[in-house]
């Protein structure tokens, strides 16, 4: 995969948890000493709801098979936040995907103990492995 | 007010409590109050989303973090939305939060060193929430497509207990 080395705001990594039929679990840390936090916002830690997309997009990117086609993020068909992530907990990501198109669409919802934080769907195209 | 041609940080801080890291538009060179609104951001290769890219990475570790491109556009869309409290150099004392969005296409990636211009469009307004859409452009070339942006405005004092007792720490810039 081509994840690992790229530019990407998370501070902490995604891990697989759980591979099932058709489905995959993943879990990030949400660390207090994400120095994201001093920005957003002063005095007031908000998890940025952009990076709970890229929790999203990282944790597509960790599911897809060694062996399988390179993707890329093309696009975010939605992203709705249902509850603000703050700083010290757990995300658990649940994906499947489905292709379409020769795109893949991988459908995401978050959530943190049992507070449901936001439901993502984001489209992947595949590209040519020598070109990254 | 009298709005300048150029809008700098000094303003833009005046309406986003967004601070460093996560300040992500640099200037304000167009506007229409209420209507549309163009935002300048160029990408520095210093930013902390570089910090974890190794040496031996080739070119493809560079490509500015997509949901960073979002969140420097919706800041520029931030803006765009304090006229309905007054504009730049007014202070106001809501919180812009994420409502959804949809239908955004990505096209190339944009690389350190590029000025990334965000243009913004009011689709509609509530009192409590607001509809974007618009993109994102590098020279002519368009890099990102945003169809519907829809941000809710929050008084700091409706968020969840947990975030409310933090406010506490925070210099208010509340009225009443």
């Amino acid at each position: 995969m081509t994840a690992v080395g790229q530019a990407t705001p998370l501070a902490t990594p995604v891990l697989v948890t759980e591979r099932g039929a058709g489905y995959v679990v993943t879990t990030m840390w949400v660390d207090p000493a994400d120095p994201i936090f001093a920005g957003h916002y002063p005095g007031f830690p908000i998890y940025p709801g952009v990076c709970l997309v890229e929790c999203a997009h990282r944790s597509a990117l960790a599911a897809a098979e060694p062996d399988g086609p390179v993707i890329e993020l093309a696009g975010v068909d939605s992203a709705r936040f249902r509850n603000p992530m703050y700083p010290g907990g757990e995300v658990i990501t649940r994906l499947e995907f489905a292709e379409r198109d020769g795109e893949w669409i991988c459908s995401a919802s978050l959530r943190s103990d049992q507070v449901e934080l936001a439901v993502v769907k984001l489209r992947f195209r595949m590209i040519d492995p020598a070109r990254s | 007010m009298i709005a300048p041609a150029v809008i700098g940080p000094d303003l833009i801080k005046t309406v986003l409590r967004h601070r460093y890291p996560m300040l992500l538009i640099d200037r304000i060179v167009g506007h229409e109050p209420g209507r549309s609104i163009v935002a300048r951001r160029a990408v520095s290769v210093n930013e902390p989303w570089y910090r974890a890219v190794p040496d031996s990475a080739g070119p493809g570790g560079y490509g500015y973090p997509w949901p960073m491109l979002v969140e420097s556009w919706c800041h520029a869309a931030g803006v765009l939305g304090a006229w309905q409290r007054g504009g730049p150099g007014v202070p106001g004392d809501l919180m812009m939060m994420f409502g959804s969005m949809t239908g955004l296409r990505f096209g190339r990636q944009v690389l350190p060193g590029e000025v990334v211009e965000h243009r913004v469009r009011l689709v509609r307004a509530t009192s409590d929430a607001q509809i974007f859409e618009g993109e994102s452009m590098v020279d002519d070339e368009q890099v990102m497509t945003l169809g519907r942006i829809v941000m809710a405005m929050r008084p700091a004092e409706t968020l969840p207990a947990r975030a409310a007792a933090l406010t506490g720490n925070m210099p208010s810039r509340r009225s009443g």
